[in-house]
């Protein structure tokens, strides 16, 4: 593989020195409807170290995947900025626009969706290379071809047609497609969530094993917190467009703060957990009720306030801020006394 | 717990040949060969356009010249079909006649699915305003008469077979533009195509080079269909003594003969049943590629 | 509460599920049998294309014909033999004594009418009430099911409802008759985590009251240890394991289920930095030739694959505990 290799990031999750790869602020998104604007994404802060994997869980509708659209420039933001690199990008266009996108590639949800069913595997792989002019015209094929046997297929497979794969292999052409102009930050966005649950490990070592060969930082979407917590260094928690929660992996699963992000590790159902515990009822009942509002008409205050067992008056009329609470932990919840409990 | 998992890594991917490339086109065509009407349909279609291309250059008799006595059956001459009122020969008049209809319904059909696309992609990629302004330009042409509207270009401009094929295109191509927007406005929001936008492509391919031929299918079915519209207008304008007065149809030879219909059915029977013909053989062939472009079906 | 001796309430025996692809009969169903007794919840798992969708629509006498049909075996509810039973007499036994509920909460309730109108229409069909009753059980339904102001939103239709609601509205759908059979195919996969948990709460309350037999088709593990009793395990068309839900997903058996098992990452409190590599199966989904092959399907994936494997399909081999697994490497240490 020609892609250069940077030394292995640290895993560790504290920050380095150096300025993180990706930085995001006050990022909104709004979306007109008939009748008014939803707005998708209402202020999200968060910044990637370079090497590391970033978590954005959420439910459907909590505005994960459209902050991470609009982090690869395919979503508009209303207001906030993205940085990569130090480097404003968030309204550049043009020839600098083209040379951020060989900087930042995507990999989409479902593999039946992502790649153009005209195309050959061979052609879908390639087209980058010739969009963003990559590399010298005659190397281009045995890069195509070295990033097929990087993602796990075979050369002769380039000249078939995406029907002709199974989901799993063709999530691996999305891969290599995302992989060929030789990205620093890779947006994945529900990777696996489309494929069979004995494929989904073939894709999630993949990611794995590129990131730590390749020195690749993710901004890794998903709804699925064992997903998350398996694959990402640092975790944003979001809710109706908001980040509720963000913390390194550990202190997010040892010491959840936010209601929300309890209930989302309780309800996740879990084989550990229901084993051992033989006979009457394995799980306890849900932690909490009612279902998420609609972006269309979002409650004033904090948007999980109805559904809060902890919530106060003030929890309905007071947006909560982020707050930092030490450890690289942040909880936007007014009530979280930071050590797990609740004022 | 069980015993430990057996393998972390992935082993070597278990040693299956790989199959040969088979395109959307060569799919979609094996399921027309399986679709007996439209097979049918197909080779109708080609008799069809054998006929145009080449019939009156096996068949020398001139449509023009008068060549027996008026209003001749089938069979009393040596002019098979007889001939018409003023005396020419049927045959040879459906021969010509074959090609301009042919002519001019195709070229119709390609200005319609010209326009339709042109004004479809962009109110349907770009929306907006811009989706606004034609779709209420689309919508002007939609309500207005159509054969009465074909009438009158046909009218002020001269009854040429260019004219014609104009005039027909420019009243026929709303439907068109509509189904290109709405194929156009779900196609653009696939990841496919927000892929491509990943990697910097630029509008134009985008429209023409991603979403148009993943459009394509629906276009070509209802490209077909136009033809066989367009044939039937070319025939009514010819029939209502619209026709070009310079090139001999199967509409204008029904036209011709319509005062005699009740002395010689043979005059307006057989070029009726050659325009059946041909538009039953591109129904039958849009029909099949209806059925042969729709993913849905392809997998049974 | 399952290993009771009273005769089951549900029996499968030999189901095979043939559908016609040109011209020849491809099974994606073979040679299933199974029982399911009154109250008790089975988990069917497997990878898509496993055969547990149509086996649930075998149950339901729903199986697409043409091209499928059951080409032979028994389903018996009760004393009452399903298979090949006339049509007008499984539309009694459909939504009445088995009832369904879909993956898609979004596309399997009619836009054009009210919830209530659809509740109450399998009310009406099937238990003879007049419109007013059926619209007093519609309420009491929604109410059930967990809906608040239910007498207002019986009202509503399906667009204003959202997905965790339309699901609680199927699901009322699915139990306005008191069914004895229940089967709920990925009936969570279109929801959140937090509704998921409260419509599986929903799910158990109702078994608690009507004592009904659930069914619950999923790919999670983690939902068959935390809501069934017994587990049965496909791969292409065939069951490879039962068990004890709490034994299989301690140790599951066959190299399958042992893949599918440990290949999801699992939540844990105390994470490590660098994640571990997941337990792969390799190779892929199998397609409908898979089916039509000879021996063990599974052996092309399989780490342990013997050459018997290749040629015939395994014995099922039964163990204490009301545990089987069909694969050679168990029928090989039994002898």
């Amino acid at each position: 593989m020609t892609v250069p290799a940077p030394s292995p990031p640290s895993a560790s999750a504290a920050v380095p020195a150096e300025a993180p790869l990706l930085d995001v602020r006050g990022l909104e998104v709004r979306f007109p409807v008939r009748g008014g604007v939803v707005h998708a994404v209402g202020g999200v802060d968060f910044a990637i170290p370079r090497g590391q994997a970033f978590g954005l869980v959420g439910e459907s509708g909590s505005g994960k995947t459209t902050a991470a659209l609009a982090c690869a420039r395919l979503a508009e933001a209303a207001a906030g900025e993205i940085r990569l690199g130090g480097e404003d990008v968030t309204h550049i266009s043009g020839r600098e626009l083209r040379a951020m996108r060989r900087r930042v590639q995507i990999v989409f949800q479902d593999p039946y969706a992502s790649l153009n069913p005209r195309e050959r595997a061979g052609a879908i792989v390639r087209r980058p290379l010739d969009l963003m002019d990559v590399g010298p015209k005659s190397g281009r094929q045995a890069r195509v071809e070295a990033l097929f046997a990087l993602v796990g297929l075979r050369p002769e497979q380039q000249a078939l047609f995406p029907h002709q794969f199974s989901g799993g292999q063709r999530q691996r052409i999305g891969i290599a497609r995302a992989l060929a102009s030789g990205p620093e930050l890779i947006v994945c966005d529900e990777p696996v969530s489309a494929l069979d649950v004995a494929i989904q490990a073939q894709i999630l070592n993949l990611l794995a094993r590129l990131k730590r060969d390749l020195g690749l930082t993710y901004l890794f979407i998903s709804h699925d917190l064992a997903v998350v917590q398996h694959l990402c260094d640092e975790i944003a928690v979001m809710y109706l467009g908001r980040i509720v929660e963000r913390a390194p992996k550990r202190a997010l699963f040892a010491r959840p703060l936010h209601p929300y992000t309890r209930a989302l590790i309780e309800a996740a159902p879990s084989a550990d957990r229901a084993v051992g515990r033989a006979g009457a009822p394995r799980r306890r009942a849900a932690a909490i009720q009612g279902d998420p509002p609609s972006p269309l008409d979002p409650p004033p205050g904090c948007a999980f306030a109805g559904r809060c067992p902890h919530a106060v008056d003030r929890c309905r009329t007071e947006v909560p801020a982020l707050r930092d609470m030490g450890g690289g932990q942040a909880v936007a919840c007014l009530r979280a006394d930071g050590a797990g409990g609740f004022v | 717990m069980s015993e430990p998992p057996v393998m972390t890594s992935m082993p070597p991917m278990p040693p299956m040949p790989v199959p040969e490339p088979v395109s959307p086109a060569r799919q979609a065509w094996r399921m027309f060969r399986r679709n007996g009407a439209a097979m049918i349909g197909l080779a109708l279609l080609l008799l069809v356009l054998a006929e145009a291309a080449l019939g009156p250059a096996l068949y020398s008799v001139s449509p023009d010249d008068m060549v027996w006595m008026p209003l001749t059956p089938p069979g009393a001459s040596e002019y098979w079909l007889g001939t018409d009122y003023v005396g020419r020969d049927l045959l040879a008049g459906l021969i010509h006649g074959g090609r301009v209809t042919l002519i001019v319904g195709g070229s119709a059909a390609a200005l319609t699915v010209a326009i339709g696309v042109l004004v479809g992609a962009f109110a349907g990629y770009y929306g907006g305003r811009i989706d606004n302004a034609l779709m209420r330009v689309t919508e002007f042409f939609q309500v207005l008469p159509n054969l009465l509207l074909a009438m009158v270009v046909v009218m002020l401009f001269g009854a040429s077979l260019v004219n014609i094929a104009i005039a027909i295109g420019a009243v026929s191509w709303t439907s068109t533009a509509r189904l290109t927007r709405v194929e156009f406005m779900r196609l653009r929001e696939m990841d496919y195509v927000r892929a491509e936008r990943s990697i910097g492509a630029s509008d134009a391919r985008l429209i023409w080079a991603v979403i148009l031929p993943n459009a394509a299918p629906p276009l070509i079915v209802s490209a077909a269909l136009s033809a066989g519209t367009a044939i039937l207008f070319e025939a009514g304008l010819a029939f209502l003594g619209l026709g070009d007065p310079n090139a001999m149809s199967w509409g204008r030879i029904i036209g011709d003969n319509r005062p005699y219909v009740l002395d010689a059915w043979w005059a307006v029977t057989f070029p009726g049943l050659a325009i059946f013909l041909a538009v039953l053989a591109i129904s039958l062939v849009g029909d099949g590629l209806n059925d042969a472009l729709n993913p849905r079906l392809r997998e049974r | 509460m399952s290993m009771t001796p009273t005769p089951p309430l549900l029996s499968v025996r030999d189901l095979t599920v043939a559908f016609r692809v040109r011209g020849e009969d491809a099974p994606v169903v073979r040679d299933l049998s199974f029982d399911l007794h009154e109250g008790e919840t089975l988990g069917i798992v497997g990878e898509s294309g496993c055969g547990k969708s149509m086996t649930a629509l075998a149950l339901m006498g729903l199986v697409p014909n043409p091209p499928g049909r059951i080409a032979s075996g028994s389903i018996r509810l009760g004393d009452e033999e399903l298979v090949a039973a006339a049509e007008a007499r499984l539309r009694r036994v459909r939504g009445a004594r088995i009832s369904m509920v879909f993956q898609e909460p979004m596309t399997s309730l009619n836009p054009v009418f009210t919830v209530g109108e659809q509740i109450a229409e399998t009310a009406r069909a099937h238990l003879g009430l007049s419109a007013r009753e059926a619209r007093d059980r519609a309420v009491e339904m929604l109410r059930l099911v967990g809906i608040p102001a239910p007498e207002r939103r019986v009202g509503d239709y399906p667009h204003q409802l959202s997905g965790g609601m339309r699901q609680r509205v199927m699901i009322a759908i699915a139990l306005v008759c008191e069914p004895q059979v229940l089967i709920a195919d990925e009936p969570t996969t279109a929801l959140d985590v937090t509704v998921q948990a409260q419509i599986f709460d929903l799910f158990r309350e109702l078994q608690d009251r009507m004592n009904t037999a659930v069914i619950l088709i999923t790919h999670d593990i983690g939902v068959v240890a935390e809501m069934t009793d017994r587990v049965m395990v496909m791969y292409a068309g065939r069951k490879v394991e039962e068990g004890p839900a709490a034994d299989f997903v301690a140790a599951p058996r066959h190299p399958y289920a042992r893949g599918l098992v440990n290949c999801v990452p699992r939540l844990v409190a105390d994470p490590p930095d660098v994640p571990e590599p997941l337990f792969e199966i390799p190779g892929l989904v199998p397609g409908a030739e898979a089916l039509a092959r000879p021996g063990c399907a599974f052996a092309p994936r399989c780490p342990r694959a013997m050459p018997v494997c290749g040629r015939e399909f395994p014995p099922v081999t039964a163990s204490p505990g009301g545990r089987s697994v069909a694969c050679w490497l168990d029928a090989e240490g039994a002898r």
